[in-house]
C-alpha cells in the first residue's frame, strides 16, 4: 500500500500518511477494547461460593416416596445478594440418603412426583424418572444429578453443587 | 379557504427546503415512484410491518417509564402497570397482540416475497436482509417474554440460555455471557433488558432501513402478482401515456431496477400505493386493539423452580421447534435438534436466491420452488398445532384418569 509512483521500493509520502491512518486507528480501537472486553468477562471473575443449606431432617426422609423441599442459597454474584430457590427430592435407598435435584435433564422443567404412577414425571414433554431420579423413558438423556450431601446433628445440607449421573 | 391558506404554506415550505436541502429531486423521486396502477395490495405487508414495528417501539418506551429491571421488583412494576396505571393494560395489551399480530405478518410477508419472486437478481440483498430482520424480531419478542419475570419468563430464559450454551465453540461462553454468572439471577435479567431495549432493536431498525431504501432505489418491478399483460381487450395507450412513459424509463427509473414486463399504466407512489397501505395498517392495527380490549395480557406467579403445579411452555412462535425436539431421540438433542436443523434451516433461507436457479418469475413456472415451501411451511403448522394441542391437553397428568 506504501509504494507509489515511480520508486517502488519506497514508501512514498502519501504512503506513509495511509499507514498511519491504518496505525492510529489501530490504537484507538486497542484503546476502547480493553476495558470492554474486561467488562464483558466480569462474570468469569466473580469468585465461586460453595455453601450448604439445610434441606430437612432426617426422619422426614421416606424410603418409598421421594419428597420435594424447596431450599435457597444466598448468592451475591450481582449488586445485591438474592435468594436462588432450587426443589430438591430427598429418598433413602438402603442405607444411604439420596438427594437430587428437580430439573429435568431435558429442557430444564421441573419435574414432580406422580403417586398413581409412582414415577418422577416432567410435565414438558413427558420425560419419566424412577423414585431414585434415574432415568426410565422419554426424550431426555440423562439421570436426574445428584446433589453433594452432608449430614449434621440429624439434619441434611445439600451443597448447591450437583453431580452428573448418567 | 383553509385549503387554499395551507397549499400556500406548503409551497413556502417547500421552497425553504428545497433551496437548503436540495430534497426536490429526491422528493420527486420517492413520492411519485411509479407503482402499476393494477394490484399491489399485497405489496402493503411491507408498510404495515414497518408501521406496526413504530409502534412496538413506542409501546415500549412507554412502557419502560414503569418497569423496574431489577430481580424482585420486576413483576411487581408489571403488576403495576396492568392494573394501577391508568391504560397500563391497554399499553401493554398492544405492545403484546402487536408482537403477536407482527409475527405473523412477517410470515405472510415472506411467503408474499417468495410466490412473487422477489429475491432475485438485482434483489438478493433484500433478501437477506429480509432473514436478518426475522431472526432480530424474533429474538427482541423472546427475550420480552422473560422480562416478565414471572414463571413463564424465567423458564423461557431457562430455554433460551440453554440453547445459546449449545452454539458449538463458543457456547458455553454465550450462556455465561447471558445469564452474567453461574446461575439465573439479576445480572441475567438486567443483560436481558439490555438486549431487549437496545442491543437487538437497534441493527432491526438499522438493517430495516437499508431494507426499505433498497427496495425504493430497485423499484417494485419483477413480480408476476402485479404485473401482468395487458388484456387484450384494453384500449391502447395514448400518446400522452406513451410519453410520460418514456419519460419515467429516462428519468426517473434507476438504471439497476430490472425493467420486466413494464406495464404501460402507472401512478404515483403516493397517494395511491400509500392509500392502500394506510388502510391495510389501520385495519390490522384496528383488530389487534379488538383483541388487546377483549383478552387482557396475564402476569403468572412469581418465580419458584421448585415448583409442582407450573408446566412451562414456549412461546407461541417457537412451538413448532418444541414439537420437532420430539420427533428424534434425547441423545440427539443437541447436535440435530439445536444446532443442525436451525442451521441447516436459516442456511436454505438465506441462500435461497441462489439455490432457486429457475429464470421464470411466474409460481406456475416454478413449482419445485413452490411446492419445497408449501412443504415447509405445512409441516411448520402441523408441528405448532401438535404441539399446542400437547400443551392443552396436559391438564390430566397430576391425577389419574377416570
Amino acid at each position: 500500500m506504501g509504494q507509489h509512483g515511480e520508486n517502488a521500493d519506497r514508501v512514498s509520502r502519501r504512503g506513509f500518511f495511509e499507514r498511519m491512518v491504518v496505525a492510529i486507528g489501530g490504537a484507538f480501537t486497542i484503546l476502547i477494547a480493553v476495558p470492554l472486553v474486561g467488562y464483558l468477562f466480569a462474570p468469569f471473575a466473580v469468585a465461586r461460593q460453595r455453601q450448604f443449606v439445610r434441606v430437612c431432617s432426617l426422619n422426614e426422609i421416606d424410603s418409598l416416596t421421594p419428597k420435594e423441599f424447596p431450599v435457597s442459597f444466598t448468592r451475591v454474584d450481582s449488586y445485591a445478594p438474592y435468594q436462588e430457590i432450587r426443589g430438591v427430592f430427598v429418598i433413602r435407598r438402603g442405607a444411604e440418603v439420596l438427594a437430587f435435584s428437580n430439573v429435568c435433564t431435558h429442557m430444564e422443567c421441573s419435574v414432580r412426583w406422580i403417586d398413581w404412577r409412582q414415577q418422577i414425571l416432567c410435565p414438558c414433554h413427558g420425560g419419566l424418572y424412577d423414585r431414585w431420579g434415574q432415568l426410565m423413558g422419554g426424550p431426555p438423556a440423562h439421570s436426574l444429578p445428584l446433589y453433594v450431601t452432608k449430614i449434621e446433628n440429624g439434619d441434611l445440607y445439600v451443597s448447591d453443587e450437583t453431580v452428573f449421573r448418567i | 379557504m383553509i385549503g387554499w391558506l395551507g397549499n400556500r404554506l406548503y409551497n413556502r415550505l417547500y421552497g425553504w427546503l428545497d433551496a437548503r436541502l436540495g430534497i426536490g429531486p429526491l422528493l420527486d423521486r420517492v413520492l411519485r415512484d411509479p407503482v402499476p396502477e393494477r394490484g399491489g395490495w399485497w405489496y402493503t405487508l411491507g408498510a404495515a410491518i414497518f408501521l406496526l414495528v413504530i409502534v412496538q417501539i413506542i409501546t415500549g418506551i412507554f412502557l419502560m417509564l414503569y418497569y423496574v429491571p431489577s430481580y424482585e421488583e420486576a413483576r411487581e412494576s408489571v403488576i403495576y402497570i396492568q392494573d394501577q396505571v391508568l391504560l397500563g393494560w391497554a399499553v401493554r395489551g398492544i405492545h403484546y397482540w402487536n408482537m403477536v399480530m407482527l409475527v405473523l405478518l412477517i410470515g405472510v410477508h415472506m411467503l408474499r416475497t417468495f410466490f412473487s419472486a422477489a429475491y432475485k437478481v438485482p434483489r438478493e440483498l433484500t433478501w437477506v436482509l429480509g432473514t436478518l430482520l426475522m431472526v432480530l424480531m424474533v429474538a427482541t419478542a423472546f427475550t420480552g417474554g422473560i422480562l416478565r419475570w414471572d414463571q413463564s419468563g424465567y423458564f423461557d430464559a431457562v430455554v433460551g440460555i440453554k440453547i445459546a450454551s449449545w452454539t458449538p465453540l463458543i457456547g458455553p461462553w454465550l450462556a455465561w455471557l447471558w445469564r452474567g454468572g453461574e446461575v439465573i439471577g439479576p445480572a441475567t435479567l438486567t443483560r436481558t433488558f439490555a438486549l431487549h431495549v437496545w442491543l437487538l432493536p437497534a441493527p432491526l431498525v438499522v438493517l430495516a432501513g437499508i431494507h426499505i431504501a433498497l427496495v425504493v432505489i430497485q423499484g417494485q418491478y419483477g413480480s408476476w402478482i402485479n404485473y401482468q399483460p395487458e388484456p387484450a381487450s384494453a384500449p391502447p395507450p395514448t400518446e400522452d401515456e406513451i410519453e410520460s412513459h418514456q419519460k419515467l424509463e429516462r428519468e426517473v427509473l434507476s438504471p439497476h431496477s430490472r425493467k420486466v414486463n413494464l406495464p404501460m399504466r402507472t401512478t404515483w407512489f403516493f397517494p395511491f400505493h400509500v392509500f392502500r397501505e394506510a388502510v391495510v395498517s389501520l385495519g390490522l392495527l384496528t383488530v389487534v386493539m379488538i383483541i388487546v380490549i377483549l383478552f387482557p395480557v396475564p402476569v403468572e406467579e412469581a418465580i419458584n423452580p421448585a415448583t409442582t403445579d407450573y408446566a412451562p411452555t414456549s412461546m407461541w412462535f417457537f412451538l413448532f421447534l418444541d414439537q420437532a425436539f420430539l420427533l428424534f431421540p434425547g441423545a440427539w438433542l443437541i447436535p440435530v435438534g439445536a444446532v443442525g436443523v436451525p442451521t441447516i434451516g436459516y442456511l436454505l433461507l438465506v441462500l435461497w436466491p441462489w439455490l432457486d436457479r429457475s429464470r421464470a418469475i411466474e409460481p406456475g413456472k416454478r413449482l419445485p420452488a413452490i411446492f419445497f415451501i408449501l412443504v415447509i411451511v405445512g409441516s411448520i403448522y402441523a408441528l405448532a398445532f401438535l404441539a399446542a394441542s400437547r400443551v392443552y391437553n396436559y391438564g390430566f397428568i397430576n391425577a389419574p384418569p377416570p
